[in-house]
């Protein structure tokens, strides 16, 4: 019925974890402490006696001292002598009071505080100094733009009419079955322009005259299913003529083009060669063009080997990708790669590819690869092309990534890896219990997270997460072996289980009875009836409590926790705010005296046991968790146990706390790291092309240098890689020998400068 | 004839040293013991705590001063004062008709306290312990367990356990509580001394903390005037003092 104290030296302690004192005296009512589930709270302290200890030949230096720490435990047992320890916590101060010496009062924070919040995960490519790659990720971001090619560039379909020197006559414009009426033959291109608009098959199209006829793009629709006229022309040499100048395409973004050389002045430039639709989205109207999900894929119709399809991506040097992407061909034969270049189309590593046959013709398949960026590069090509020597029948891909970090994997994995990382902290530790399939009750782990850990967290911090997860977790001292430890023992077991895992029902209960000296129940008011979480994407998830949500109306809780990558593990951290909220509205809270035969927390309970609670006047019986408990050294022992984690006699020091945790608390919003996304931030994209009539000085400073005769061809090239999101510099003098085109929506703006005075 | 209580206080016989012919402790003062049973709210009475401990005890000794001549008075008077003037206990003795030679450990709170009888003075001592103790040590010899048969009318808390060896020695009281001490096999072969009023084990001098293991916080307790119920493994000897109120 009462507790009594051992001080030991510490677990890591090289020497080996050992008892210092079997008996270490202390003043009865001066020992607390308190006990808390899935936390590293929690202080302990009690008075020494210094006359005692005088009288024993030994000094408090013992226990602590500048030198010296000790592991306090604190000891409960049975009447048969089955002894069980309760609390341990790590002696890290005395104080002696002036006034009287007589007395010491140790204190420190428990031993779980002591072990995670003093140890920090290292960063991922750690001994590297400065590092590269920080934090450890796991299911990050994916840093391809338009990766299900849901973004479709239009190309406008376009004709010339050609008349042939016709001096008079007329013509009609069929589009889609509709005809116009009848034109003079030398009607102005705004006026054709209105008349095909006039059709019902047609909405927007723009008409330019040429010197012989007209040109007619399409706008809406961009590509019509038939356009046809009928020329009665007069005067002319008879050979009129109507030309698909550019076919219509549906494409994909900007951001993907055919495999090419990423710069454009390398000539061949273009990897393999396209049937004349051989790049394009898929139809959705066919009918008969596979999509792995959404509206698009991307079609893919080379005549030769490696014309497949890529994206420029800016990347952290360091940094883990998995590479991804799925695809679909009919042809048996073909053959495929996956592969990461650099902009010198060099393989990033003598690996950073896969081939891969199509083994399953008409079948989506996925192919992946990992990539570990080396320093010194950030921008490279992922290409997905055919290695076959034939002309094959086209493939089509869709759903391509690029993931940062490592795979999703179960939380288990996740704490294995990290405490894996520091050995040298935690050999005291055995966690062998904790793996990639099962938690420490051998249940196997419900999903896969998708999380970031950061360089500089401590591992409380990392337990917390695991928490908000709905995980877990205890720190357990396992029993002295006969000869007692070994240096180098693991002394200590660290147990991770799914949520409700570490939930015993140890067939004890609190009643009103002849250990309860006193408590207190209440229902309160939820504190949050809906619930917004906002993870590293910038995905966001809403929740809510139905029923309380009826009862009490909206009451919002908004979180943003840069830990969560993926709409998924935000959605667990939000059901698991709910579940928290909900689990912790009905408050219970017990005074308990230590007596024989009747339950004691922590040797007949321990925090995380559900244990039926019953208070009068009610006498309403919960089930509830036990949260914590605390105790006092007094004889008979005198404990507190609470089945709530928010009581309503702390709701004053509580709502100070929010408040100042609100006031400091501003959610850190991390710089986007991976690949570009186009105005992104809120921001634009901007390029700057220079052309070589311009001093070397100013083509250094481009992003392109683009030649300044017969430019059309490679600006183009360029042109081809943006979208409505860019502003595009151009700085020098540029021959548009042929025609080119621009996103709409995209802005060109001249970097114009003095042309030197000519006196 | 008056029983002679042949008291002495820290060794000085009172009566040979001080001519102080007759003095008496009184038995029982204010003894009382540590705590109280529990309220529980919607219960009557009080849930009884057994086991309770024993606080500490005001010790009443009475003098009759001699005054064959005056002036012995006031020199008896203010040497025995001198005696109790300490900075820390002082050890008082006497013959009890029924406890036998006894001691106590006590301090003097304030200066003697005089009567209605001019000659008659009482000292107001505080026994911190709460106990008389019988001024010979009982010796039980080693044993596996030890033969242990205690006196006195006060538990023993403060035995001296002398292991000839690891191993456990292992005491079941009458409410069924088991008090265990046990020396790890690891410890090696030796002579081990468990002062468990100090909570200390030593072998040759040195601590063996890292060996020992209890399962009580008390350690081990023996009721006076009782055959404890004692297992062991290993060849114990116990030195005690009888306890008394």
């Amino acid at each position: 019925m009462a507790i009594w104290y051992e001080a030991w030296t510490l677990p890591w302690d090289a020497a080996g974890f050992k008892r210092k004192f079997f008996y270490l005296p202390t003043v009865e009512g001066s020992g607390r402490g308190t006990i808390s589930f899935l936390t590293t709270q929690g202080e302990g302290i009690v008075d020494v006696p210094l006359d005692h200890l005088t009288a024993a030949g030994r000094d408090l230096t013992e226990i602590v001292s500048d030198t010296t720490a000790s592991l306090i435990r604190v000891f409960d047992s049975l009447p048969d002598g089955t002894v069980t320890i309760i609390d341990e916590w790590v002696c890290e101060r005395p104080a002696r009071r002036h006034e009287d010496g007589r007395v010491a009062t140790i204190s420190g924070p428990p031993l779980k505080t002591k072990a995670f919040d003093g140890s920090i995960v290292r960063p991922f490519d750690y001994p590297a100094n400065p590092t590269l790659t920080p934090d450890h990720i796991w299911g990050g971001d994916n840093v391809l733009s338009d990766p299900g090619f849901e973004t479709p560039a239009v190309k406008n379909e376009q004709y010339e009419l050609v008349r042939d020197g016709a001096t008079g006559g007329n013509f009609t414009v069929t589009v889609d079955g509709q005809t116009t009426p009848s034109m003079a033959w030398n009607i102005g291109p705004v006026g054709l322009e209105n008349n095909i608009e006039a059709l019902s098959t047609v909405t927007d199209v723009l008409v330019t005259a040429t010197s012989d006829g007209w040109t007619v793009e399409f706008h809406n629709p961009s590509e019509p299913g038939s356009f046809d006229w009928t020329p009665a022309f007069t005067g002319g040499g008879g050979d009129e003529e109507i030309k698909t100048t550019v076919e219509g395409l549906i494409e994909p973004s900007g951001t993907w083009t055919t495999s090419q050389h990423a710069d454009a002045s390398v000539n061949p430039h273009i990897h393999g060669t396209y049937a004349t639709d051989g790049f394009r989205l898929t139809d959705p109207d066919s009918g008969f063009e596979p999509v792995h999900s959404g509206t698009y894929a991307a079609r893919i119709n080379g005549l030769s080997q490696f014309a497949g399809i890529q994206q420029i991506v800016q990347v952290e040097p360091g940094m883990t990708y998995q590479l991804s992407i799925w695809f679909w061909s009919s042809d048996a034969s073909e053959e495929f790669r996956l592969v990461a270049r650099d902009i010198y189309d060099n393989l990033i590593t003598e690996d950073s590819f896969t081939n891969v046959t199509n083994a399953t013709p008409s079948t989506w398949t996925e192919v992946t690869l990992e990539l570990v960026v080396p320093e010194g590069i950030d921008t490279i090509i992922f290409r997905f092309a055919q290695t076959v020597d034939h002309n094959p029948d086209p493939f089509y891909v869709d759903d391509a990534a690029m993931n940062e970090g490592q795979p999703p994997t179960t939380w288990g994995d996740i704490v294995d890896i990290l405490m894996g990382t520091r050995v040298d902290l935690f050999f005291w530790i055995d966690w062998a219990g904790v793996d990639v399939t099962n938690d420490s009750g051998s249940v196997v782990w419900p999903g896969e997270e998708t999380v970031t850990v950061q360089f500089g967290e401590t591992f409380g911090q990392l337990w917390d997460l695991g928490v908000d997860l709905g995980y877990e977790w205890n720190l357990i001292p396992k029993d002295t072996p006969v000869g007692g430890w070994d240096p180098l023992d693991e002394t200590h077991e660290l147990v991770w289980y799914v949520k409700a895992g570490m939930d015993a029902d140890p067939s004890t209960a609190i009643n009103p009875g002849p250990s309860v000296t006193g408590g207190e129940s209440f229902n309160r008011i939820p504190a949050y009836t809906r619930v917004y979480v906002e993870g590293s994407e910038g995905v966001y998830v809403e929740d809510e409590d139905a029923t309380a949500l009826a009862n009490f109306g909206p009451m919002e809780k908004y979180e943003f926790n840069t830990h969560l990558n993926s709409e998924a593990t935000s959605q667990a951290r939000a059901a698991e705010l709910l579940s928290y909220e909900s689990a912790n509205r009905n408050a219970v809270r017990f005074e308990l005296i230590a007596t024989l035969g009747n339950p004691r927390p922590g040797v007949h309970f321990k925090p995380g046991d559900t244990i039926p609670m019953q208070l009068p006047p009610g006498l309403q019986k919960v089930e509830k968790r036990v949260q914590d408990f605390s105790y006092v050294n007094t004889y008979p022992a005198q404990y507190i146990v609470t089945g709530s984690r928010v009581l309503e006699g702390e709701a004053a020091a509580y709502n100070l706390l929010w408040r100042i945790w609100r006031r400091l608390n501003k959610p850190q919003k991390p710089r986007r790291s991976g690949g570009i996304l186009p105005g992104g931030g809120g921001g634009m994209a901007h390029i700057l092309i220079v052309s070589t009539s311009e001093p070397s000085n100013i083509q250094k400073k481009g992003d392109y240098v683009v030649p300044h005769t017969n430019s059309g061809a490679s600006l183009q090239a360029i042109f081809d890689t943006v979208n409505d999101k860019w502003t595009i510099w151009m700085a020098g003098d540029f021959e548009l020998d042929q025609n080119v085109t621009a996103p709409a929506g995209c802005r060109i703006r001249g970097l114009g400068y003095p042309a030197p005075v000519e006196t | 004839m008056a029983h002679f209580y042949n008291v002495g206080v820290a060794g000085i016989n009172l009566d040979s040293g001080l001519g102080i012919r007759e003095a008496i402790f009184m038995k029982y003062s204010s003894a009382e013991k540590k705590g109280g049973n529990i309220i529980i709210p919607h219960r009557h009475g009080e849930l009884h705590v057994p086991d309770k401990y024993f606080a500490g005890a005001d010790v009443m000794l009475q003098v009759y001063l001699p005054f064959d001549v005056e002036t012995d008075a006031i020199t008896a008077l203010s040497e025995l004062a001198r005696l109790f003037s300490s900075q820390t206990e002082v050890a008082v003795t006497q013959d009890d008709p029924y406890r036998g030679s006894i001691r106590a450990m006590v301090e003097n709170l304030q200066d003697p306290i005089p009567t209605e009888d001019r000659f008659t003075y009482m000292f107001s001592l505080r026994n911190a312990s709460g106990f008389w103790e019988d001024q010979a040590v009982t010796n039980i010899s080693s044993g596996s367990p030890p033969a242990v048969v205690t006196g006195g009318d006060r538990p023993i808390h403060d035995m001296i356990l002398t292991f000839s060896g690891p191993g456990f020695l292992q005491h079941t009281d009458d409410l069924g509580q088991v008090a265990r001490v046990e020396i790890d096999a690891a410890a090696g072969a030796g002579t081990y001394v468990v002062d468990v009023g100090l909570g200390t084990c030593k072998k040759g001098g040195a601590n063996q903390d890292e060996f020992v293991s209890i399962t009580q916080p008390w350690i081990m307790k023996w009721q006076p005037d009782d055959t404890p119920s004692l297992t062991a493994n290993v060849g114990v000897a116990a030195s005690f003092r009888n306890k008394w109120a």
